[in-house]
């Protein structure tokens, strides 16, 4: 629930990169995702990690950063693990690096996106984008709803404790059956009702009414944005032909 | 003028097969404040919906009779539910649920500029929506950081954010504490004053008497009293009509009652030494060097405005949070603890309502009955209605606590949205648990059951 809470704050912090307008940020994700696995030189990779990364810092979000070590760190080990025992072939550190650096940076952006972009901002961008408004009405409902999922869950966990129900990780293991029953369907029930009570302020606000754009926030291409867009573009490319 | 017109209205739900309302009729001044009163699952949410649009096009039923709402030549059923918005402002119990931004600001802008074209004078529509409900300060707060009554005030604002000149609220004050009702209540009398229509479903009358002009009570979904709200003041009907009763000369306080004080030089049960609490390193303390002692046959009531910590003292208490600093002391090592929380739905596991209760037989015949719930002891739990959930909750915690005279019962809000019926068993409950021996501490903004149980206060601030 906390880190719900976290991830909203950071989307309304500032930066440079929460002024940028989202579009040039989904752009720069495009071309991270297309280009990047494209590059095959280990070296422009990280390169290109380097530049990802360094946005991240830029944007005070040093701390995801430990997050997505954290995340390698495992995916190494299970790659060591299945090499060895699995395949029983000598690892291939070459071939995993490789790998990991085509995935870093898109990695990266995307965070870079979800993290300081707020909904509202988002919301209209699609709009700009061309996607239409029930789809866009769609979006912002889910995006909303993932908040109020990640409270109700902690709602049920505290409402086995109390009731003395909670499984642990031992029942979890012993009877997975009853511990997805007890966790699930009081959340499942509850998600229902959420969804209904949502779904009927929606309507009473109009929101799905003809007409409405969900304009939810003003968005404009602005020099830095076009600049920003360009110098990756173009980085990106040489990257590539190097 | 008459702004509201219902004649002959009635309502079925698809899935049931009994009306939710009947022969309604109802005539609605402009500017009048009409409060619609009954006993829980009598219709006055099923009126609210109908007023606001949600009934039929939403909740899908068979509806019948005549709605004129504003213009007289219109049928109130076949304006589009989009266009309803406009005209009638609609504020739910749970505010959570409304929201669709992160920020205030960006909460209370989303209805008004659903196009670029209304965006004009908006700064200055915003201010004073912010200034008259008091959010000026919280404006770039995130939603979810706000406490209830702060959420509460900011779904009345995404209400009245398109001007709209009827305002239908269900249970507003529910989760309220004073300094919010007392808010709540000034931005409505202002609303009336400019000429805003006011339709709103309540337990808890005190805070608003004085504002109603007509009092509407409902039962079995038929209107069975139209008048003045001074009858609320009457002992016999309310206990008829299952209402909260309250006097008319009571202001809703009690501080000044003896209370029968259960210090007979008896140990204390539960001893807090300078507890101090915060939810992060990084965050305020919510409370600190907290000094208190609860003795055995004492019922204490915690109350203090919105986000003070009430539910997490409980919390403490009951041992699902560790102190910061300071510490809670038992008096035996494993007392008999019993905690029900809020949001009923989420700590029901059983297959059924008899097995919530208890394995033991004999004990679920007498707590089904206690708090009426045996022709429903075959049900699954999460089937029942939320009235009917919190009183399962509640059956179910008496019930663990019933074993010992040394118990300690934790209650959490447990009366919001609950009628007078039902209050007055609760109170009971505690008053026989008391008796006994046994210790309350349960955390309420509800005077009528602090009233009802005779508890001592303990007002909790943020420090």
């Amino acid at each position: 629930m906390e880190m719900i809470a976290r991830l909203q704050a950071s989307q309304y912090d500032d930066s440079f990169f929460h002024h940028l307008d989202p579009r040039v940020k989904m752009g720069l994700a495009l071309i991270f995702s297309l280009i990047g696995p494209l590059i095959e030189n280990p070296i422009m990779l990280g390169v290109l990690t380097f530049m990802a990364m360094s946005y991240l810092l830029m944007a005070g979000l040093g701390r995801v950063l430990l997050f997505i070590g954290a995340f390698f760190v495992v995916s190494m080990v299970l790659y060591l693990f299945i090499e060895a025992l699995i395949l029983n072939r000598p690892p291939q550190y070459i071939e995993y690096l490789t790998l990991v650096l085509t995935m870093l940076p898109i990695m990266c952006i995307g965070l870079l996106l979800g993290m300081t972009t707020s909904i509202e901002k988002l919301i209209t961008a699609l709009g700009k984008l061309g996607m239409p408004a029930g789809m866009r009405y769609a979006v912002m409902v889910a995006m909303r709803y993932v908040a109020v999922v990640g409270r109700e869950m902690h709602h049920v966990i505290q409402g086995m404790r109390v009731r003395g129900v909670m499984p642990g990780w031992k029942g979890l293991f012993k009877n997975p059956v009853y511990t997805a029953r007890i966790i699930l369907v009081p959340l499942l029930i509850r998600s229902f009702k959420v969804a209904d009570r949502m779904g009927a302020a929606a309507e009473l606000r109009g929101l799905s009414a003809p007409g409405n754009n969900l304009q939810l926030a003003e968005l404009s291409m602005t020099a830095d944005d076009w600049i920003f867009l360009s110098a990756n573009l173009l980085m990106v490319v040489i990257l590539w032909f190097i | 003028m008459v702004h509201i017109k219902l004649r002959d209205v009635g309502f079925r739900f698809d899935s049931r097969s009994t009306n939710s309302l009947d022969d309604i009729t109802l005539d609605v001044e402009q500017g009048e404040c009409v409060l619609l009163a009954g006993r829980s699952g009598s219709g006055k949410s099923t009126l609210l919906h109908v007023l606001s649009g949600l009934i039929p096009e939403y909740y899908q039923g068979h509806l019948q009779g005549c709605i004129r709402i504003g213009k007289d030549d219109v049928r109130w059923q076949d304006v589009p539910l989009w266009q309803k918005s406009a005209s009638v402002g609609t504020v739910f119990q749970d505010p959570r649920h409304q929201f669709f931004s992160a920020r205030v600001e960006q909460e209370l802008l989303l209805s008004r500029f659903r196009k670029e074209s209304e965006r004009e004078d908006s700064e200055q529509q915003l201010n004073t929506l912010l200034n008259s409900l008091g959010l000026q300060k919280m404006r770039h707060r995130l939603l979810d950081t706000l406490s209830s009554g702060e959420q509460q005030r900011v779904a009345i604002g995404t209400a009245i954010s398109l001007a709209p000149k009827i305002l239908v609220l269900d249970e507003p004050s529910a989760n309220l504490s004073a300094d919010g009702v007392t808010i709540l209540f000034q931005f409505l009398q202002s609303a009336k004053a400019e000429g805003t229509t006011i339709v709103i479903a309540e337990h808890r009358f005190s805070w608003i008497r004085e504002l109603v002009d007509k009092l509407v009570v409902l039962d079995r979904g038929s209107i069975v009293f139209k008048g003045n709200a001074e009858k609320l003041g009457e002992q016999l009907f309310c206990e008829e009509f299952g209402l909260r009763f309250q006097p008319l000369e009571e202001s809703g306080e009690n501080e000044h009652q003896e209370k029968p004080s259960g210090r007979n030089g008896s140990s204390p049960v539960l001893t807090m030494n300078s507890v101090g609490f915060r939810h992060g390193k990084k965050q305020d303390w919510l409370f600190n060097n907290l000094q208190w002692e609860l003795h055995p046959g004492e019922v204490f009531a915690v109350t203090g405005r919105n986000g003070c910590g009430k539910t997490t003292l409980l919390t403490l208490i009951y041992g699902l949070l560790k102190v910061g600093k300071g510490s809670v002391v038992f008096t035996q090592n494993d007392p008999l603890k019993a905690l029900a929380l809020q949001h009923p739905d989420l700590q029901l596991f059983a297959s059924t309502v008899a097995e919530e209760i208890s394995d033991n037989v004999a004990e679920q015949g007498k707590w089904l009955d206690r708090f009426n719930l045996v022709p429903l002891k075959e049900c699954h739990p999460l089937t029942l209605s939320g009235g009917e959930m919190q009183r399962l909750v509640l059956a179910a915690a008496f019930c663990r606590v019933a074993e010992r005279s040394d118990s300690l019962l934790l209650l959490d809000e447990p009366t919001s949205g609950m009628d007078g019926y039902q209050l007055r068993t609760l109170a009971e409950e505690i008053k026989e648990l008391r008796k006994r021996g046994g210790s309350v501490v349960m955390a309420t903004h509800d005077s009528d059951l602090i009233k009802e149980t005779n508890a001592s206060l303990m007002e909790l601030d943020r420090i």
